[in-house]
């Protein structure tokens, strides 16, 4: 199953330069890839097919990390990326900014600004004399999620029809503005790497925080150590690809339901299934009807509902 | 070893312990005794650095217990707690071997040490064979020889156990009980545990300690306090006394 899943991510990768609406053969693929001379192929696997499908990997690795930290700090299945509120802060931050006309830049902007009140806000609320509540996180990340969207609605009834479209994209996925991915993909090799360094503490960690401080572990350093990665996590995979759903909540379950639960493993792999997985939606997407792009929050539901629903029924 | 000096333990709303000052020595097993709600976990939780104490100190070789690391806890320390989350993810095996954790650098998992430090403890624990299975599917007496599995990988001098022998048959219990003595006896382990039933007490434990109300604490060595007058004045109710010392049985509905 390891072996299967590092086979999957490159394959994965490949497919998604070599579907679009300019028909390639894998030969040219593979020559465009190595060739250093400027030609029409060479552009468009460099310039325009490479950047989004790494956008997209990295976007849902990001996801899928972000969803398996917050299962362990949550300890509760359905924790996903957006529970806590954070794609919520930012959604309300790039919706508003759409309204307002604004550029792809300031749209960025203004959701990172929201990502950040909705995470210190979420923070300030869930400490307690130096130590977290697990449940009063939860509850006040859904409590703000709740008060976000009630905020989205209103922006998407105020919003006149130009701007309509433009804004249901963001909130269902858009990767086709995912350009600079360098800081998201630097961010994903740190957190992959920490998640590597603490992945025993991880393993006892989802006994039970009492547990975990019997065997050894700085209970409240790691918490808040996963819980502000995690946000990290989420705002650079918002910032690249707007609110894609069901990415996180279901990439970590579908790792499990693999067999592997030992988070030395579950990590990356999560990682690596998370990357594929979107690439091959995103590909969907800006293929199966093309010239129009269907919103890739479609595609990861439609995708991830029946694999899921499927390996549900299997186990026992 | 372990100590305290006037330790005192607040619940909300209730003390449960005042200058209860202890020495817990090598080789020593010691027995806790109190009713429902007297206190006993909150003692263990305290003693192990899990509950901060509203007074007094509590040291590990001269040195309080919160100047050092949960990493240096988890290793002089095993705690045995009373209640755990049932969901584990992983088999019997990969669960007894986290007592290993605060042992290994965990970027480079577990050595060959630590994992047939853990088959040991299986074997000890009659669990070798459910070593592979699911900790999820075991019963709640296999689960809890499993936790005391996990405990024995651990390897910790101190082990504080909260009600060791609940969900255990009545042969485990015997061998739980006489690998505990075992270990405080022919390896300089102490072991402190909160036990309900005398029988073992009187049989097991060197030193007793009885969780009286308003946080009065009597202790001592078993043969002494362990009397009819003081089991009756911690439980409020009459006890028949069978045979003496080792052997002395308390049974309740007296006259």
């Amino acid at each position: 199953m390891r072996a299967f899943l590092l086979i999957v991510a490159p394959l994965t990768l490949f497919a998604s330069l070599l579907y679009g609406s300019l028909d390639l053969t894998a030969v040219q693929v593979f020559k465009a890839l190595l060739s250093n001379t400027p030609g029409l192929e060479r552009d468009v696997i460099w310039q325009l097919r490479m950047p989004r499908s790494a956008g997209a990997f990295v976007c849902g690795a990001l996801l899928a990390l972000s969803g398996t930290y917050l299962q362990v700090l949550l300890r509760n299945p359905l924790a996903d990326p957006y529970i806590l509120g954070i794609s919520g802060g930012a959604a309300v931050g790039a919706l508003a900014a759409i309204l307002l006309g604004s550029g792809w830049g300031v749209v960025n902007f203004s959701a990172l600004l929201g990502a950040l009140a909705a995470i210190t806000v979420v923070f300030g609320l869930s400490i307690r004399a130096g130590s977290w509540n697990v449940h009063r996180l939860l509850l006040t990340g859904v409590v703000l999620s709740a008060g976000c969207s009630a905020l989205i609605s209103l922006l998407l009834v105020l919003a006149p029809a130009p701007e309509l479209r433009g804004m249901l994209f963001w909130l269902m996925g858009d990767l086709s503005h995912a350009e600079n991915i360098l800081p998201a993909l630097a961010l994903l090799l740190l957190l992959a790497a920490l998640s590597q360094w603490q992945a025993g503490s991880l393993n006892v960690l989802s006994l039970g925080q009492l547990k975990a401080k019997t065997l050894g572990v700085a209970v409240w350093p790691l918490q808040t150590g996963i819980y502000f990665c995690a946000a990290l996590a989420t705002v650079c995979a918002v910032m690249l690809g707007g609110t894609i759903g069901f990415v996180g909540l279901i990439i970590p379950h579908l790792v499990r339901l693999l067999g592997v639960a030992d988070h030395r493993w579950l990590v990356p792999m999560a990682i690596l299934l998370g990357g594929s997985f979107l690439t091959a939606a995103d590909t969907l997407s800006r293929t199966l009807w093309a010239p129009n792009q269907l919103p890739v929050g479609v595609l990861t539901a439609l995708l991830g509902v029946p694999a899921m629903l499927l390996l549900l029924s299997r186990k026992r | 070893m372990l100590s305290c000096e006037n330790l005192l333990l607040h619940y909300p709303g209730k003390l449960l312990c005042r200058d209860l000052s202890l020495e817990l020595k090598p080789g020593k097993c010691w027995g806790i005794l109190g009713q429902n709600g007297s206190g006993k976990t909150t003692l263990l939780q305290a003693l192990s650095g899990l509950h901060e104490p509203a007074g007094g100190s509590i040291a590990l070789n001269g040195r309080l217990l919160r100047n050092y690391s949960r990493r240096q806890l988890g290793q002089a320390l095993g705690v045995l707690l009373q209640e755990e989350d049932s969901w584990f993810w992983g088999s019997v095996f990969e669960y007894v071997l986290l007592g290993r954790h605060p042992h290994v650098a965990s970027l480079f998992g577990w050595s060959a040490r630590d994992e047939e430090l853990a088959w040991q403890a299986l074997q000890k624990m009659e669990l070798a064979d459910l070593a592979q299975r699911q900790m999820n599917s075991l019963s709640g007496g296999e689960r809890q020889r499993a936790r005391l599995a996990q405990l024995l990988t651990q390897d910790p001098v101190y082990l504080l156990l909260d009600e060791p022998l609940q969900h255990l048959d009545l042969r485990h219990q015997l061998q739980t009980m006489n690998l505990l003595r075992e270990l405080a006896a022919k390896r300089g382990k102490v072991v402190l545990m909160v036990l309900h039933d005398m029988l073992w007490v009187t049989r097991y434990c060197d030193q007793v300690l009885l969780l009286h109300d308003q946080g009065l604490i009597v202790s001592g060595a078993a043969a002494a306090v362990l009397t009819r007058e003081n089991l009756e004045a911690l439980y409020h109710c009459g006890l028949r006394q069978y045979g003496e010392g080792r052997d002395a049985h308390f049974i309740p509905g007296a006259d």
